[in-house]
Formats: C-alpha cells, structure tokens, sequence
C-alpha cells in the first residue's frame, strides 16, 4: 500500500529522477512525464493524489496546463515548482490556482511536509465531505 | 560784441567820409557862389554908391543919409570915403572918420586897384574899393561887404550834414545790430555747443535754424558731434564697460600694484573696491598665474592666457581662467599698465563636477543593470541543477546510515548546495534591489564560518591560514550572514589565489569607528604579489578581472563590495605590489545588541 500517488510533470530529466527516486525510496508511487501535454493524458489515464508541475514547461507551459486541469478535475491537488524567478514578479496570477507552491531549489523535506500535509487535508475531505 | 563794433567802424567810416567830403566839397562851393553871388551884389551897389557920391558931391554936399538908406538892408558892412591923403573922410560909423585907413589896413589897401577885392575869410567880410570921379582926384570909396551869410550857409549845410551823418550813423547802427543779432545768433549756438563739447558733452546738438551758410555750418558741426560720439569713448563710457564685464577686470602697474578693479573682481577677489587698489596683484594669484604676468609685466611675454587660481582670504581659492596683456597706447607702444580679465570658473567646476558624477553614477547604474540582468539568468539557469543536486543529497543523507563512510560526503554536498542556493537566492534579491534578510551575528562567528569554508583551498594551496582573535568581546553585527560570509569568502579566495606557497594570509576582526559610527572590520592580509597601481581603482568594478578567461568572472570583489554596502559597510583595500594586499570589511555594530538572536 502506497502513501500516495504523485505525478511529476518536469522536462528536466534529473529532477524527474531526483524526484522519483527519493519519493519512491519514501514509500510513495510516483509517476513522471516531461510535459503537461502527457502530464494532462496521464491525469486522465489514471487518478494521482497531487500534481508536481514544474512551471517552465515545453509546448504548453505549467500555469496553462493548471488552468487545464482545473477545468477538468476542479479537486485536483497541483503543486507548482518554480524556478525562483518570475517574469510576472513575486506571487504570479497562477499561485492563487495551485494548492501549493515552491521555488528551486528547495529543500527536499520542505516538499514532503507540504505533500503529506495536501494528503492530509485530502484524506480529511474524502471522510468528512 | 567787438564784431559789432568792428562792422560798425567799418560802415561809419564807408559812410560817414563820403559824406564829409562830399558836405565840405558842396559847403565850399555853396560858399564860392554865395560869395560870388554876394560879391558881385555888392559890387552894383558900390557903383550906385560911388554914382551917388559923385552926384551929391558935385552939388556941393556929402549924401551921407542917402548912403547909409542905400547900405541898410544889405549886406554891407560899413562903408568909408578915403581921401587921397589916405584918411577916412566919410563912415558909415562916424567913429572911423579921420583916421587913417592904413590904421586898419594895410598900405596896399591903399593902393588897390578900382574894383579890387580883399576878402578876410577870418573877419568874414571883403573890402571893395572904387575911385571916385570927383576934384580933386584920387578920392576912393571903400565898401566892407558882409560875407557871412555866406558862411552861414556853409555851416548850416555842415550841420545839416553831420545831422544827417549821425542820423545815417544811427540807423546804419540799429540796423547792424539787428542783422548781426540775427547773424550771430547760430554762432552764438556753435559756441555753446563746441564748449560743451569740450567739457565732454558728446550727445548734445545745435539747433539749426535757418538754410543758409550758418546753417549749413551747425549741420556740419552736429555731424562732427555724431562722428565724435561714435567713435570718440567717453570716460563715463569706458567706466560703464568696465563695471559691466561679468568677469573681474583689473589693471595693473608693472611695478607691482593693483591700479584699477571692477565689481566683479572684488567678489571674486573677496575684497572691497577701496582695499584692493593698490595691493600687489602678486598676493591674488597662484605662483604659476604670478610668475606669467610678471613676464608679461616684463615684456618677455606678450599674452597670457592660462587657468588657476586666485586667493581669496580666509585660505579659499576661486578656479579662474586669466587673461592678461599690457595695455597698449595708440602707437602701438606698450604702456606702463597691464590689463587683467579673470573669469570665474567656479560655476563650470561645479557643473563639470556635477556631470562628472552623474556620469559615473550612470556608468555604475548600467554596470548594476547588466550585472542584475546576468544574475537573474544566471541564478535562473543554476535554480534546477541546484534543485537536482540539493533533493538528492538530502534524500541520501535522510536514507544514509549514520556509521556509513559515504554519509559525511553526502553531508558536505547537502551543506555546499545548501550555500550555494542561499548565494543565488541573494544574488537574486540583489539584482531585484530586494532587502536581504538581516540578522544578528557576531564578527567570530562570520570569520570561523569562512575559515572552516576556505581551510580546504589554503591547504591546497599550501598558504598558512591565520585567524587573529579580537583582544575585546566584538559587539555583534545586524546584516545579511550570507551575504557578509560570500563577501569575505571572495576576499579570502582572492587573498589565497594571490599568495604563492608558503605564504600567509591572516584574518582578523577588530572593532572600527567610521565617522562616529561604532563598527567592527574584518581583516584579510596575504602576503601575495600585491596590485598593480593602475589595477587597483578597477578592482571592484563588475566584470574586472585578472585572471587568465575562464578562471575568473569579475564579479568577486563588486559583489562583496555591494554585499558590503547594502549592509551598511565598505570594503577598502591597501596593496603593495610585491608585499601583499590587505582588504577591510567594515560593518556597522547592531544599534541594540540582541544577545540571544546570534547566529
């Protein structure tokens, strides 16, 4: 039994596999893709807890693909990773959609305090809806 | 009026001696005729009367009534009847009777011819003489015409000439006044103007009034004024100038002194117009300014033109450019004066100034700009390799058994990414202008914490790395310990980089006061190669390096010296070349030390 699934969305290879090799190594399943266009196919594949969407994305990038999502799965939980600088300035329109956000680089554990705590709030809303 | 009276002289004398000669010339030949007239008269008479005698005579008696009845009423005098004795027998005027004619005549009157004529202009009468055809012969009738009447005449005719000569005189005089009055009048005008000429009145005009010769005169006379206005420089002019320069403007004696000086130089000398004149102009300028206007003063030098300055007193000095000449005459020769012409500069210095550090503040505006622009695509590009880099270490390390051997590297390359993305992160809030986030930390600390970062690179290297501890509890320091510690890591990188093996670099930290301000400096002393003097203005310039390309960026130093300043510091450096270099962090004390906040 997994403590939760994760997809990553990063067209970074090393951060997909940095990402997958230490969640997995925590006990969660986490899928990886490199784009939101197999990011938005792999969400309709298959349910994931939380999204890990990295912001400068290829071909459609994150904050559209968040919009996307949020018109498909409203409750789906979106974490957007950014690069630490933003052309739009400190707090970009996009970080009022996602349920959480976090500059690179970021300590590791940082990351999971937020993850456990979004499955957290989720666990408590599918009991308590 | 002496024109008058030489015109006057002149037209008495034109008329009044024709008229005199004409007047004696009529008198006189009034009188002729009169006389003649009178002469001939008589001469009628003195036949009637001799015509008498003879008849009363022959009847026995003298007809004395009947002669004198004839003679009254005429212009006769008297009347005598002369015996041939020659005695007066019969008068007009009984008392001449028988005395002897020759008594009041003389002895030739007695022998006049018949009808012979005496005239005595003096006594104004003339003695006609007849013989009388009586018995016994030789009587004679002598008959005293009056000849005045026919003076009378000629001085009537005189006084009427010298009446009508004065009359003439007289309205001849008004006249000449009144046409001299008139003539004179513009010359008159001519005099007054050419005297106020004189005294200096350029501006001012005759009044023309008439187009004839004097007229033409005071136009001719008002254009000279105008040419001389034009081209004539009044003193008042001169002055007017010299006060209106807008630079100082002096004259100078060659001997020394200071003969003249408008407003504008005693405000730029900063003394008043009485003080100044007579000072030697050598106690205003500079030595160079003196020594070029005395070889001016002296002739070997013809003009100078140089900038300096001139000494105002209480020890300010006024940025001038001078020219000076001597004052030349109109020969061209060289007088005994120099002139002076000083133009402040102070206002162009200060704009100069002004632009100077405008500029500069630009060059390091754009400087920043470029630098910002690097740093946020830089600190952008390292963001995801550092992201990488730091999750895997701490994933590691979280999965690493404590005893394990690699569990120390997988610390240093957590502990080293951890530093770098904080380095980023403040590069990044400084190329925003973002504040960084200050804290408390106390100078030991910061210098331990570099020293532990450097040791590896100093062994390497093999540079002895010293930390000198401060004597005094140092009071901490309110800044951004990331920041401070990547400025001195700079430093300390660079200290090691210039000292060649066996060499030494020491750190110490030490409290300094900085224009009353409490503080504390970190020292980094190598004794390296030392910098170049002409390196050493450029060194914390951005993108300035020496380093072969590729091993340094030239951002080291502008950075720890941004790193210093936006904490309210400075860095400063001190090199010798050969000896070593020494750099100075300075940081200000925290105002309110708070113990328990210190990193």
């Amino acid at each position: 039994m997994t403590r939760g699934r994760f997809l990553v969305v990063d067209d970074e290879e090393d951060m997909r596999g940095m990402l997958c090799f230490h969640f997995a190594g925590e006990g969660f399943a986490v899928d990886a893709v490199e784009d939101g266009v197999s990011g938005l196919a792999a969400l309709a594949a298959a349910p994931y807890d939380v999204v890990l969407l990295d912001v400068h994305l290829p071909r459609m990038s994150g904050p559209v693909v968040l919009q996307e999502i949020r018109r498909r799965w409203p409750t789906q939980l979106v974490v957007m990773l950014s690069s630490g600088i933003e052309e739009d300035g400190d707090m970009p329109w996009w970080t009022a959609l996602a349920d959480g956000c976090l500059d690179k680089p970021f300590p590791i554990g940082e990351l999971e305090r937020l993850l456990e705590a979004l499955l957290h709030r989720k666990a408590q809303g599918a009991t308590t809806p | 009026m002496r024109l008058f009276w030489k015109a006057y002289l002149g037209v008495a004398v034109v008329i009044a001696v024709p008229i005199t000669l004409g007047t004696w010339v009529a008198a006189d030949a009034f009188s002729e005729i009169r006389k003649a007239s009178l002469i001939t008269e008589a001469r009628i008479l003195v036949q009637a009367l001799a015509g008498e005698i003879e008849t009363g005579h022959a009847k026995g008696q003298w007809p004395f009534e009947s002669l004198n009845r004839f003679t009254s009423g005429k212009n006769i005098l008297s009347w005598w009847v002369v015996r041939p004795d020659g005695r007066i027998h019969l008068a007009s005027d009984s008392r001449f009777m028988g005395s002897a004619a020759s008594d009041y005549y003389p002895a030739e009157a007695t022998t006049l011819g018949e009808r012979r004529a005496i005239v005595d202009w003096v006594r104004r009468y003339t003695l006609l003489t007849t013989p009388l055809r009586i018995v016994p012969s030789r009587w004679s009738l002598w008959v005293f015409v009056d000849l005045r009447s026919a003076v009378r005449a000629t001085r009537q005719i005189t006084v009427g000439a010298i009446a009508l000569t004065l009359l003439v005189l007289g309205v001849v005089g008004a006249v000449l006044r009144e046409v001299l009055r008139k003539a004179l009048g513009p010359l008159r005008d001519l005099h007054e103007g050419a005297t106020r000429l004189a005294a200096g009145a350029l501006a001012h005009r005759v009044p023309v009034r008439a187009r004839d010769e004097l007229g033409e005169l005071a136009e001719s006379f008002n254009r000279m004024s105008a040419s001389l206005e034009s081209t004539t420089v009044s003193r008042d002019y001169v002055d007017s100038i010299v006060a209106s320069v807008d630079s100082a403007l002096m004259v100078f004696s060659r001997s020394g002194s200071i003969l003249r000086a408008n407003e504008r130089a005693c405000d730029i000398t900063g003394r008043s117009g009485e003080t100044i004149v007579g000072e030697p102009w050598s106690e205003l300028f500079d030595e160079a300014l003196s020594a070029g206007i005395q070889e001016v003063a002296a002739g070997t030098r013809s003009v100078l033109r140089r900038e300096g300055v001139i000494r105002a007193p209480e020890g300010k000095s006024v940025p001038v450019y001078v020219c000076c000449s001597a004052v030349r005459g109109r020969d061209d020769r060289p007088e005994l004066a120099l002139v002076c012409v000083a133009h402040d500069l102070r206002d162009q210095k200060r704009l100069e100034e002004e632009r100077r550090r405008l500029q500069e503040e630009l060059f390091q505006k754009q400087k920043m700009a470029s630098l910002g622009t690097l740093v946020a695509g830089l600190s952008h590009e390292l963001n995801n390799p550092l992201g990488i880099i730091l999750g895997y270490a701490q994933s590691l390390v979280k999965r690493t058994p404590q005893d394990a051997p690699s569990r120390p590297a997988l610390v240093a390359i957590e502990k080293q990414a951890t530093r770098s993305a904080g380095l980023v992160r403040a590069l990044l809030d400084f190329s925003r202008g973002k504040p960084a986030e200050r804290q408390l930390v106390s100078p030991d600390s910061l210098l331990r914490q570099v020293t532990e970062l450097s040791k590896g690179q100093a062994q390497r290297r093999e540079v002895e790395l010293q930390v000198e501890a401060a004597q005094e509890a140092l009071p901490a320091v309110d800044v951004c310990a990331q920041e401070i510690a990547s400025a001195l890591l700079n430093i300390l990188g660079n200290a090691l980089d210039a000292t060649a093996a066996g060499g030494r670099v020491v750190l110490r930290a030490g409290p300094a006061s900085r224009e009353d301000r409490a503080g504390v400096e970190l020292s980094v002393a190598d004794t390296g190669c030392g910098i170049a003097p002409e390196v050493l203005p450029h060194i914390f310039d951005p993108f300035f390096t020496t380093k072969p390309v590729g091993q340094g960026t030239g951002l080291g130093l502008a950075l720890s010296r941004q790193f210093a300043e936006a904490n309210g510091g400075d860095v400063s450096v001190e090199s010798t070349p050969g000896q070593g270099t020494t750099m100075r962090l300075w940081l200000p004390s925290a105002a309110v030390p708070r113990a328990g906040a210190l990193a």
